[in-house]
């Protein structure tokens, strides 16, 4: 009972330190990536430079954020709850489709943006719209194929634990 | 976190048969028994913070026990050997007419009985091993989250068929 319990003592000190680690992110790496990649005074950094930077100190940020909260959420599952709740709240959980696949775009858009000013200078294509749509087009078919990969991984990992809680939900309301 | 430490040991104290009987309703055989029971300690631990005393400790030990033998061994339950360590009272909680057997009777009805529970699904399993931890339809019913006359038909259901199985099988 004693080495049980020591070791739920340290998984609980391990999650205090997750977020605590989070935390340390967002609150001094973050402002220090700003300091550097945005207002910092180098008279190299040109105004793209620091546009550019900008929006991937966003994306950090609002990477974290959901990553963060995720996280959490996982970390959160209460056994102690009636069967029925916990059963629909797994469900719920191991969606594919569900609001943070949506805010998953947000990060997303902010590195798309940076990217795209990045590599903007680097392209060869003299009409300025089509080069853009040919960097965003690249981008997104590599962010549509990480998509991609992770729906196999959804596929493979967590629609079993979904449909498992679903088919006992039917049983548990019939 | 002491203080934490010490309901922990007091609450596993109070009810360490309840979680082992639980756990070995759902495991296929003594090893996995153990890990369950495991299991079980950890989400303990990991619910402590935030039981506020709305239930009963007992309901609440049973619906940790309960809600995470459905998250690890739901998908092979139906294939387990349930490794039931009933008694005259456990059978006599789902078999009404278990008592008052010869010592051989007895014994062919529990065999029959036992592999009627096998061919249960998961949650009829569920809810047969809480009737025969002895609870009553309103205390099923706060664990599974039904209403209790739908834990009370659900059930009767389930009595009816097992019933049905250990007849057919007594009768062969």
């Amino acid at each position: 009972m004693d080495q049980l319990i020591n070791k739920l003592k340290k998984e609980d000190r391990q999650n205090y330190l997750l977020s605590k680690w989070f935390q340390i992110f967002y609150w001094i790496l973050t402002p220090l990536y700003f300091a550097f990649l945005v207002v910092n005074p180098d008279p190299e950094l040109t105004v793209n430079d620091r546009l550019i930077g900008s929006f991937y100190v966003l994306c950090f940020v609002s990477f974290a954020f959901i990553f963060w909260h995720m996280k959490k959420s996982y970390r959160q599952i209460d056994y102690s709850l009636p069967s029925v709740v916990m059963l629909e709240q797994a469900a719920e959980r191991y969606k594919l489709w569900q609001r943070r696949t949506f805010f998953a775009l947000i990060p997303l858009f902010f590195a798309s943006v940076g990217l795209g000013l990045t590599y903007f200078d680097r392209v060869n294509i003299s009409n300025p719209v089509l080069r853009i749509i040919v960097i965003e087009a690249a981008i997104w078919c590599f962010i549509a194929l990480a998509f991609l990969v992770g729906v196999a991984i959804w596929y493979v990992k967590q629609k079993p634990l979904r449909d498992h809680a679903l088919k006992l939900l039917r049983e548990l309301q019939s | 976190m002491a203080n934490k430490e010490e309901r922990f040991k007091e609450i596993i104290r109070e009810n360490e048969s309840k979680i082992q009987r639980i756990s070995r309703y759902y495991a296929s055989s003594e090893e996995e028994s153990k890990d369950i029971c495991q299991e079980v300690l950890v989400n303990i631990w990991k619910s402590l913070d935030t039981f506020r005393g709305d239930s009963l400790v007992s309901t609440w030990i049973y619906r940790i026990a309960v809600n995470t033998a459905l998250s690890i061994c739901g998908k092979t339950i139906r294939k387990n050997k349930l490794l039931l360590n009933v008694d005259a009272t456990g059978i006599a909680n789902v078999m009404d007419d278990a008592e008052g057997q010869s010592e051989d009777e007895y014994s062919r009805r529990l065999d029959a009985f036992h592999s009627g529970i096998n061919q249960l699904g998961v949650i009829d399993k569920m809810m047969i091993s809480l009737v025969m931890e002895d609870l009553s339809m309103k205390e099923i019913a706060q664990i599974v989250g039904l209403t209790e006359p739908n834990v009370r038909v659900k059930i009767h259901r389930i009595k009816e068929s097992l019933k049905e199985s250990v007849a057919a099988q007594l009768a062969d």
